[in-house]
């Protein structure tokens, strides 16, 4: 299994600026409350990694509990919402359209030169290197119409498919991106037409907010040709910035982050569904500046003595240093992994 | 339905370091079946309470036997005769590199080879087989950063306790120095990204080890592509190195460190960093860079799959096969011719004053 280092730096605020985030997590917990609130529109579940039973309450968001896996520590939301219902969320609600239209306007520069085109270089460096005659890609899950464009017009892959978008994609018109021309599919379910015909599946953030991961792993397996891979980004609870902030951490909220799986949960996930791991990393480079800002917004986090002394005394390269560190020890909370189908 | 697969029933001749490390890949295999070991040293083998096949004392009275693969970990001295006995008795032969002591030595193979065309000879040349190499291979192969402009390699050990003991370093039984024990693997790497090289110059000295091979080689190559290669072979790196530096047109890949039994080289990886064309003013000559770490060695096992492979579906050896044997020794004899050994200033003793000199 590889692990990948990189040396880029930057700060989350890039990608997320103070005062829009503030906004959009106002009204994602407004939203949140009033659709989900409903006993009858949530159920109780396992552990989605690895459907243990066994499970604590550790903390709540947004008025909603997260409970940590006994077996294999993960943290995911129960009970949770279903997926028809977190779809109509993205589809509808306010805070997804200010996500769209205001917060990732904002930061398109930056998410398209440190995100979109990272992960193109990624999935297309590993595809020449594992599969050279991939020609069919297939993307899962996305709720960001630009980054959906860039997929569109990535010239890698001859043939590529949208597969259950959470965005109305008549909003690719904007762009001057006719999506008629291409395959969208726009139930999970509907997608099993191309069964084993496709090479390159991209399920990124999607096991993050997606209830049925069952479902959603299974689907992806039955499209793939056998040795197909699956390029999968999502944030861990194994890594520094959520241990060390837990409960406090603004990047844990329904339903963007209903499942926070640990290293073990994933690698369960995984292999149960039939992947081989050819790469799990985190290269994240931000986890640092994450708890840097959630303590200079409230200075009454609890947070170890060490970490406090590396944020007050540490210049940039005790931070890259430190970042480094996360990275070689697959400790940082951003994780790429790449699947092979077996 | 399963599909029955031939057992193939596989020797071992010579049982120091490599002969245990083929042992383990052979019975690793599905597919392989260990008949027999031989060494004329036979303590050595029966000291090894793991071994459960037939000890001979012969390695003639093994090739005779029953057994369908010869595999040959001798010393440089014995390797090519074995090889040749062993083609001669209509077996398939892999044999740990180097080919011989010399390029006549790998001459004397081929001849025999290709009086058996039918049987598979390939030569353990398990660099090419690193994950490390394998995926800058790729790399290169898939020409998204262009072509190569030129290599740069180190690979060096820092010589140990018994190194003037050692048969690695007696000239009449291995044949050469670093060079021929070690780098040889770097010379076969930069055939495997560059083709043949026409070539060669070479600096060889004795810096330290006062024995009758070099302990350090510096060789230049350059091929007819205008390719140029640096190798830089040592047993005087006080801290193990195994590093190549790919250059391409449009990236630079760097494969540093290799997972071993002991780990001594380093962790194992490959460092690819994407050519920036900055203002030359701001330019910092500092590029973003992922690092691959690697965490798992099957070089043995998939180059014996591969020859494996071979024998099985008989196909042609295209990969370590007897021609890159004789390219590579081509280069090592060229190496040797265009500054030999004896020629050059002898600046060792220094390792006397740790070490006592060989009996003989």
């Amino acid at each position: 299994m590889k692990n990948v280092v990189i040396n880029e730096t930057g700060k989350a605020s890039e990608f997320k600026p103070d005062v829009i985030f503030e906004k959009y997590l106002k009204l994602a917990e407004k939203d949140v409350r009033d659709e989900f609130s409903q006993k009858r529109n949530l159920a109780l579940s396992n552990c989605p990694a690895c459907r243990s039973k066994k499970k604590r309450i550790v903390f709540s968001h947004f008025g909603f509990e997260y409970a940590e896996c006994l077996a294999c520590d993960s943290v995911y939301m129960n009970p949770r919402p279903l997926d028809a219902k977190i779809k109509k969320h993205y589809l509808e609600s306010a805070s997804a359209s200010f996500w769209r239209n205001t917060l990732s306007k904002k930061t398109e520069g930056k998410r398209k030169e440190k995100i979109y085109e990272k992960r193109f270089q990624w999935f297309s460096d590993i595809a020449q290197n594992h599969l050279p005659c991939a020609t069919t890609i297939a993307d899962f899950n996305s709720k960001d119409p630009e980054y959906t464009k860039e997929f569109l017009q990535n010239g890698y892959f001859k043939r590529k498919i949208v597969i259950n978008p959470y965005f109305n994609i008549l909003a690719l018109d904007k762009f001057n991106v006719d999506a008629s021309s291409y395959p969208v599919i726009e139930e999970l379910a509907d997608s099993l037409e191309d069964r084993g015909m496709v090479d390159v599946a991209c399920a990124f953030e999607a096991i993050d907010c997606f209830a049925d991961v069952e479902l959603l792993l299974k689907t992806i397996n039955a499209l793939l040709c056998k040795g197909g891979l699956c390029f999968v980004t999502t944030i861990s609870i194994s890594g520094f910035d959520l241990q060390v902030l837990w409960g406090n951490s603004t990047s844990i909220f329904p339903p963007d982050r209903i499942n926070v799986f640990s290293r073990k949960g994933l690698e369960l996930l995984f292999k149960r569904h039939g992947f081989d791991i050819i790469e799990y990393s985190t290269p994240g480079f931000l986890d640092l500046d994450i708890v840097k800002n959630a303590l200079k917004k409230d200075s009454s986090i609890e947070l170890p003595r060490f970490v406090r002394t590396i944020l007050k005394n540490g210049d940039d390269q005790v931070y890259q240093d430190f970042q480094e560190f996360l990275q070689l020890s697959k400790l940082s909370s951003f994780v790429r992994i790449v699947l092979k189908k077996k | 339905m399963r599909e029955n697969k031939k057992i193939l029933k596989a020797g071992i001749i010579g049982y120091g370091y490599m002969g245990k490390i083929r042992k383990k890949i052979i019975e690793s295999s599905a597919v392989l079946k260990l008949e027999g070991i031989c060494d004329i040293n036979r303590e050595l083998i029966t000291v090894d309470q793991s071994v459960k096949c037939k000890i001979y004392d012969s390695y003639k009275k093994l090739i005779a036997s029953d057994i369908d693969i010869v595999f040959v970990c001798t010393p440089n001295s014995f390797s090519p005769q074995i090889v040749v006995d062993s083609l001669r008795a209509g077996k398939h032969v892999f044999c740990e590199k180097p080919p011989g002591r010399t390029l006549a030595d790998v001459k004397l193979i081929i001849e025999q080879e290709k009086k058996r065309p039918e049987l598979k000879l390939m030569f353990g040349f398990n660099h090419r087989y690193h994950p490390g190499i394998l995926e800058a291979r790729t790399i290169v192969d898939s020409k998204r950063f262009g072509k190569i402009l030129f290599l740069k390699g180190t690979y060096g050990k820092s010589g140990g306790r018994n190194y003037l003991q050692s048969w690695r370093n007696q000239k009449e039984v291995a044949g050469g120095g670093i060079l021929l024990d070690q780098g040889i693997h770097m010379l076969d790497l930069f055939r495997y990204f560059c083709g043949n090289f026409s070539e060669v110059k070479c600096f060889l000295s004795k810096m330290f080890w006062d024995t009758d091979v070099e302990d350090n080689a510096f060789i230049f190559l350059r091929n007819r592509f205008g390719q140029v290669a640096t190798l830089h072979s040592s047993a005087t790196l006080w801290k193990h190195c195994f590093r190549i530096e790919i250059f391409l047109e449009d990236a630079y890949l760097i494969v540093s460190g290799l997972l071993s039994k002991t780990g001594s080289y380093g962790r194992e990886t490959l460092t690819i960093g994407r050519r920036q064309f900055e203002d030359e003013t701001f330019a910092l000559g500092n590029p973003r860079e992922e690092v691959v770490y690697f965490d798992q060695d099957l070089s043995w096992e998939a180059e014996v799959t591969k020859f494996i492979d071979y024998i099985t579906n008989d196909n042609k050896v295209d990969n370590s096969s007897s021609y890159d044997a004789l390219k590579v020794m081509e280069i090592i004899e060229r190496a040797y011719k265009n500054n030999s050994v004896k020629g050059c200033p002898n600046l060792a003793g220094k390792g006397d004053r740790f070490h006592e000199k060989r009996s003989n």
